[in-house]
């Protein structure tokens, strides 16, 4: 029976195809089809969708998951195939050097046989809701963000008073890594998920109540090292790490929340990834 | 002596010896630019042909003013700044960026208060800074490698004819989580990160750069792969689907700083003998992570 979603958009309960699920990304979600590295990344705009699975990393495990589940769409933030960023995706012939690797190819093929479509909605899902991943990250983490703007894309939370090591044992995951001296006090946080760049590193710490940061990774000539300069300016604000997929992880609850509201009648899940996936070992200086 | 890897101390002194003798001689005190010219005369003589294209440049201050001292260091951050303004030195040569990306390009940064702070404090306290990154790589034996090979004390361990910044290990079997706390214990290490079984067999050893196209050939031919430095969004993501499909193989994860920290403690001895004149420091930038577990 034909169910109308709004919009005027009309699909049938059993037949919506991915070419319709992409074409409510563009009307939507401002969904671009010739976005690099992004859109149907495996699959074809005309397998019927049985169901949607949202993840921040369509890692094995997801995929494992989705077809356990009889789901047959992924929506997500990464790239099955590892080609995450146009810069450093740019190296000629990549593609190619990671498609020689076995595994690659058992995926590829986990992904083909399963009639599985990978649809990747990076920039358009940041685009359209800038705060989302950090508000997520912040909810995830029960710290209530108090400050946020228009088109900003991180979130600022006062806690109680506590320690940057407080403040970690309170963040699962175990490959956790510190900028700064675990000893320093923390009542203001900022979170920025995924890369922490200098840019938004800069505008986050504009308010100088901000003595911790939350972020995913840092590039170790970037945004590592500008932290280390705000220290060296003898401001006691700590970075904690917590992983790149880590951070954007709780995301693809919000993700879901949004693909629920526009395919009303399909069933969506969120599959979230382990978080201790990398371990850490510690030298005798800790 | 395995040929592709020459000791600290064979690396400064053969070198340059004769070189610095040839300098020592002249009286003048010497500029960042007269020492710059010194580094390409010599990378020039080491068959190290100097690029148009290069991120090794000068990032800051004077070029023309007599040098009180020369500072080596991995990465020249604030702090690293004020240790070289405490002993006196008035030339930093830096192996990494100092204002936060690849091309030192500071247009953004213009309005950025760390930024501000840090121009400042090199300008007030006349400090020079220079980049040697392409071409400090592409001496050969690679110094960077042949530090960290040293500070592993991994040489008996380094495959025939294995030379570069990548090198192949071929050890008696021990672990993944075995390799990662002797790693840890070596540079020393506070930060160092693994995916993979910790009790995974391991022989074969490959060291790689930052990308994952290096993860890719180092599972080809190894058993695990160390990186000092990749991006989680692709390498670590890779790594994590490899293990989750069974593969024998793994990834160990060190911070760049200490991958390459030893490197710039070779780089001022090599400098030392280059210029005679004024004492050549060397200045640990210091790890900069501290890992933490849950």
């Amino acid at each position: 029976m034909p169910q109308n979603v709004g919009f005027g958009q009309v699909y049938e309960d059993i037949g919506m195809k991915v070419g319709d699920v992409l074409e409510t990304l563009s009307s939507r979600l401002g969904w671009k089809a010739d976005t690099p590295l992004e859109g149907l990344l495996a699959g074809s705009a005309d397998i019927v969708v049985s169901g949607i699975s949202t993840c921040a990393m369509p890692s094995v495990d997801v995929v494992r998951r989705t077809i356990a589940a009889k789901r047959n769409v992924i929506l997500c933030d990464g790239h099955p195939f590892y080609l995450y960023d146009t810069y450093w995706s740019g190296l000629p012939g990549l593609q190619e050097t990671i498609d020689k690797l076995p595994e690659t190819a058992v995926k590829r093929r986990m992904i083909e046989d399963a009639g599985i479509a990978v649809i990747r909605v990076h920039s358009a899902w940041q685009a359209a809701q800038p705060a989302s991943a950090a508000q997520s990250l912040a909810r995830a983490l029960k710290m209530p963000a108090v400050k946020g703007s228009a088109g900003q894309d991180f979130v600022v939370c006062d806690i109680p008073a506590t320690s940057v090591a407080q403040l970690a044992q309170h963040i699962q995951g175990d490959g956790k890594r510190l900028i700064g001296n675990r000893d320093w006090p923390v009542s203001r946080v900022a979170i920025i998920p995924a890369m922490a760049t200098p840019a938004r590193l800069g505008d986050a710490l504009r308010d100088q109540a901000v003595d911790a940061v939350i972020a995913g990774e840092v590039i170790e000539w970037e945004g590592g090292p500008y932290m280390i300069d705000v220290q060296g300016t003898g401001r006691k604000c700590a970075l904690l790490l917590i992983g790149f997929a880590n951070s954007l992880d709780p995301d693809a609850t919000a993700l879901a929340q949004w693909a629920k509201g526009n395919f009303p009648n399909i069933p969506v899940d969120v599959l979230h990834n382990r978080s201790d996936f990398i371990w850490s070992v510690k030298g005798p200086s800790v | 002596m395995n040929p592709i890897l020459l000791s600290r101390r064979a690396f400064a002194t053969g070198v340059l010896v004769s070189a610095g003798a040839a300098y020592a001689a002249k009286s003048a005190t010497p500029t960042p630019a007269t020492i710059v010219e010194r580094i390409q005369r010599t990378c020039a003589e080491r068959g190290v042909e100097w690029q148009k294209e290069t991120v090794d440049t000068f990032k800051i201050g004077p070029v023309d003013t007599p040098v009180t001292g020369v500072i080596s260091t991995f990465m020249a951050t604030i702090a690293v700044m004020r240790k070289a303004v405490a002993l006196g030195a008035s030339f930093i040569v830096s192996h990494e960026p100092i204002f936060y990306n690849h091309l030192d390009d500071t247009n953004a940064l213009q309005a950025d208060p760390v930024y501000q702070a840090k121009v400042r404090f090199a300008t007030q306290h006349g400090l020079t800074v220079w980049r040697f990154h392409d071409h400090w790589h592409k001496i050969k034996p690679e110094p960077m490698s042949s530090a960290s090979i040293e500070e592993l004390g991994w040489a008996r361990y380094l495959d025939n004819g294995s030379e570069g910044f990548r090198r192949t290990f071929t050890r008696p079997e021990t672990t993944l989580r075995a390799v990662a706390e002797e790693i840890a214990n070596r540079y020393p290490s506070a930060s160092v990160r693994v995916i993979g079984r910790p009790d995974l067999p391991v022989r074969r050893i490959v060291n790689i750069g930052h990308g994952v196209n290096d993860v890719v050939k180092a599972f080809a031919i190894g058993d695990i792969a160390i990186a000092p430095e990749v991006r989680e969004w692709d390498s670590a993501e890779l790594t994590r689907d490899v293990v989750m499909l069974h593969a024998n193989k793994g990834l160990i994860l060190i911070a760049h700083e200490r991958g390459e920290e030893g490197g710039m403690k070779l780089c001022s001895e090599w400098l030392t003998r280059l210029v005679p004149e004024v004492a050549v420091v060397y200045i640990n930038s210091g790890e900069p992570f501290t890992a933490l577990s849950a």
